[in-house]
């Protein structure tokens, strides 16, 4: 089975490969290695954030220049490295393997295959720290990015080079929304990058099975660095991600790069940052972490036409502790991004799910991007359901109400629900033109508040199989005439017929429906 | 960089001869360096490692092989 | 009244007098009275009541008769909401199993990716396996080989060989 020729044969071809004598280098010497950090006397030439080789073949990252010496931190072999053992300048910055064989795998920040398949052997390389594109390049974001889900695309659009925000407390289905966003992108001809930064392994090899069971994974690839990584690698993880992401934006096609999550980034950074002693400032956060994410975020972009018109989406997620946004990565990465979707466990956990707070989230670019049809359906959704709200509120110790409450409070109860969705089931645009159509006609009276879930959940699939000539007659693109909008309403309530309607008066029946069986 | 009066470090794997250390000096001399040190280690093999201040020229059959097992 | 004289007068008197014409009168009003009181007393009521007892029971045949009517109206309406609903079951029934149908392919489609997926993904790990032995045997090799050349060289290397080497790494240098 093992063919001994050809190992001898790739021997015999790495050994000629082998440079015969190194050329002058620049060197220096380890007196301190500990915790993953070593300080280097010597190596006067290097620079920031170059890439330093260690004797044995390790590597690590040169992030503090100071006048008798340069601290740098481990990428590996953090327990093989001793005091005394050279450290030699590259000339290099770290570099991320990039390319078409890197989608449907799982890497690791400098681009070597975590998942047990093929050895990835392209050559194309991108430094990890790259800057932004200017002003010039920049075009304005015009194209959705459907995550299918209805609660965002409805209210929180998102458009393409735009960066949103996914922030909650753990537990809020904050990772479950970006996942849906990446299975909502089959065949949408969008690239997407899912990077995790200090997760579980666990937790990441089962959404690595989900979007591999779903068929995502092969227009996807996941940059790795789970907690028992070493920090640098965790640091480096969201810049790899975006080398990644920048290699295909300059291709013109557009990028979805998930940062699974940001808060992790920060930390790990703290940590590295204390390690190197550098000066702590508010929750021990060094100076410049937010410049630590806002020049990532910056790297998404819609680029102009004549760069091509690609496109970077950035979903960084933010992990709140008690619903506390005003923390202090929380308030940066607000501020850095083009609006949140926040998540709340209340509502979480009270069944809303998505458990969006629609109050609190924002898309500041993304509604210009928004489909025609469903901008013009969704407009009144935002302010509808706050008046919900605020009257659900405030009636919640009323117990007489006139009908006219009634009627306002059960329409709003069957709004949120018609807003809940099951996770991995996402609605094609024309399944939201319809229910949003629906959820917000007089139709919805009809439907008894406890069925109101199955109903929503029923009807795309009634559409789909029983009006798909309708369903094709949509276009998401213009606005919805109201022609249109009455055979969408005439579809629903037939369907409305068939089954709320029968399943309510086969309650009612029995008194009647006895009574020939008797005779 | 300042390079006059700095030291180079040499090491061999065994003494040199006279030949051999002319053509050292002229080569450090060169780099800058009036002075010579030697150091003797008998681990390297063969060949040469000279570090004139934080530069390294490393040519030791020792280094060589160890490049090739990290190439392999 | 009458009979306590009545009968007085017929033990007092002898059987002649009994057939007395003027008695006989008398007993003749006596039954003309009597019949007319009970008359009024007793059967104008009675039959006042029958009447309204066959009154009653008419306007319960007749209420009868009417329920019979209704209860075949209701059957043969139940009968037609029946076969309506019936058929709307058909009709629900065959969107169901549409619907049904459509899921089920679904299902049975990404069941299908999925199994391929494994199907690819075992392959793959397979062949990764492979490489990964075939890696482990290079590295072994070059280890042995280093090993023995560097035992080797240590003792075969002589003045001369080194002194080329040193001159020769110089002069590499000095070109730069």
């Amino acid at each position: 089975m093992i063919d001994v020729n050809a190992i001898g044969r790739e021997l015999l071809k790495k050994m000629d490969s082998v440079q015969d004598v190194r050329n002058e280098r620049s060197c220096g010497r380890i007196v301190y290695a500990g915790d993953g950090i070593v300080h280097i006397t010597g190596l006067r030439d290097v620079k920031y954030n170059e890439l330093l080789e260690i004797q044995g073949g390790y590597h690590a990252l040169a992030l503090n220049l100071e006048k008798f010496s340069v601290g740098a931190v481990l990428l590996s072999g953090e327990d093989k490295v001793r005091y005394g053992d050279l450290a030699y300048s590259t000339g290099r910055t770290i570099q991320m393997r990039v390319g078409e064989e890197l989608l449907g795998r799982v890497v690791d920040p400098l681009g070597e295959a975590l998942d047990g398949l093929a050895a990835l052997t392209g050559s194309e390389y991108r430094p990890v720290e790259f800057p932004a594109p200017s002003i010039m390049d920049r075009a304005k974001v015009n194209k959705p990015l459907q995550t299918g889900i209805l609660a965002i695309d409805s209210m929180i659009p998102i458009g393409r080079g735009q960066r949103e925000l996914i922030i909650g407390d753990r537990q809020t289905g904050k990772t479950a929304i970006a996942v849906d966003t990446i299975l909502n992108q089959r065949g949408q001809d969008v690239i997407c990058i899912y990077v995790a930064i200090g997760q579980k392994a666990s937790s990441l090899a089962k959404t690595v099975n989900i979007l591999r069971n779903e068929g995502a994974l092969e227009y996807t690839c996941v940059v790795s660095s789970t907690a028992d990584d070493p920090v640098p690698l965790q640091y480096l993880a969201p810049y790899s991600g975006c080398a990644l992401a920048e290699y295909f934006m300059y291709q013109g096609r557009d990028v979805l790069i998930v940062y699974d999550d940001l808060s992790k980034h920060a930390v790990a950074y703290r940590t590295m940052s204390l390690l190197l002693k550098r000066p702590a400032g508010r929750e021990a956060y060094p100076g410049d972490v937010f410049y630590l994410h806002s020049r990532l975020l910056e790297r998404a972009a819609k680029l102009s036409e004549e760069k091509g018109g690609g496109s970077i989406t950035a979903v960084p997620i933010v992990e709140t502790l008690a619903g506390d946004i005003s923390a202090y990565i929380p308030t940066n990465v607000i501020s850095i991004t083009d609006g949140q979707i926040y998540l709340e466990s209340e509502l979480f956990n009270s069944g809303v799910r998505p458990a969006v707070n629609v109050g609190l989230s924002v898309s500041r670019v993304g509604g210009s991007a928004q489909r025609a049809a469903i901008r013009q359906i969704s407009g009144q959704l935002r302010v509808n359901l706050a008046q919900y709200r605020e009257l659900a509120i405030f009636m919640q110790f009323g117990s007489d109400l006139d009908a006219e409450t009634a009627k306002t409070l059960s329409r709003g109860a069957k709004m949120t629900d018609a807003l809940k969705q099951r996770q991995y089931r996402n609605y094609s645009v024309k399944d939201m033109v319809v229910l949003l159509a629906v959820s917000q006609s007089e139709l919805v009276d009809k439907v008894p508040e406890k069925r109101m879930t199955a109903f929503v959940e029923g009807l795309p699939d009634y559409m789909r199989v029983n009006h798909a000539q309708l369903l094709e007659e949509i276009d998401p693109d213009s606005k919805l005439t109201d022609d249109m909008r009455d055979k969408i309403l005439t579809a629903a309530s037939e369907y409305i017929d068939c089954s709320v309607g029968t399943a309510e008066s086969s309650v009612l029946a029995p008194g009647r429906a006895e009574q020939p069986e008797e005779n | 960089m300042e390079k006059h009066g700095v030291t180079a470090r040499v090491i061999l794997a065994r003494k040199p001869d006279l030949e051999l250390v002319d053509k050292i000096s002229a080569f450090v001399g060169s780099r800058g360096c009036s002075d010579v040190r030697y150091t003797i280690d008998p681990k390297i093999i063969g060949g040469i490692i000279i570090y004139i201040g934080d530069r390294i020229f490393d040519g030791s059959v020792r280094s060589r092989l160890e490049n090739i097992k990290q190439s392999l | 009244m009458l009979m306590t004289l009545v009968e007085g007068q017929l033990l007092a008197t002898p059987l002649s007098e009994i057939f007395e014409p003027s008695s006989i009168v008398f007993h003749l009003i006596a039954l003309v009275i009597l019949t007319v009181g009970l008359y009024l007393l007793l059967f104008r009521p009675v039959k006042r009541m029958i009447k309204q007892r066959q009154e009653k029971i008419r306007k319960i045949e007749k209420e009868n008769a009417d329920l019979n009517e209704e209860v075949k109206e209701m059957k043969s309406n139940i009968e037609h909401v029946l076969s309506d609903a019936k058929k709307e079951a058909a009709a629900i029934q065959e969107n169901a199993v549409r619907v049904a149908n459509q899921k089920a392919d679904d299902i049975v489609t990404s069941a299908r990716r999925q199994a391929k997926n494994l199907v690819e993904r075992t392959e793959q790990e397979m062949e990764e396996e492979y490489r990964k032995l075939q890696e482990n045997i290079e590295g072994q090799i070059a280890d042995v080989s280093l090993a023995v050349a560097q035992k080797v060289l240590a003792r075969q290397i002589t003045p001369e060989d080194d002194k080329r080497l040193i001159e020769e790494s110089l002069a590499q240098w000095s070109k730069e």
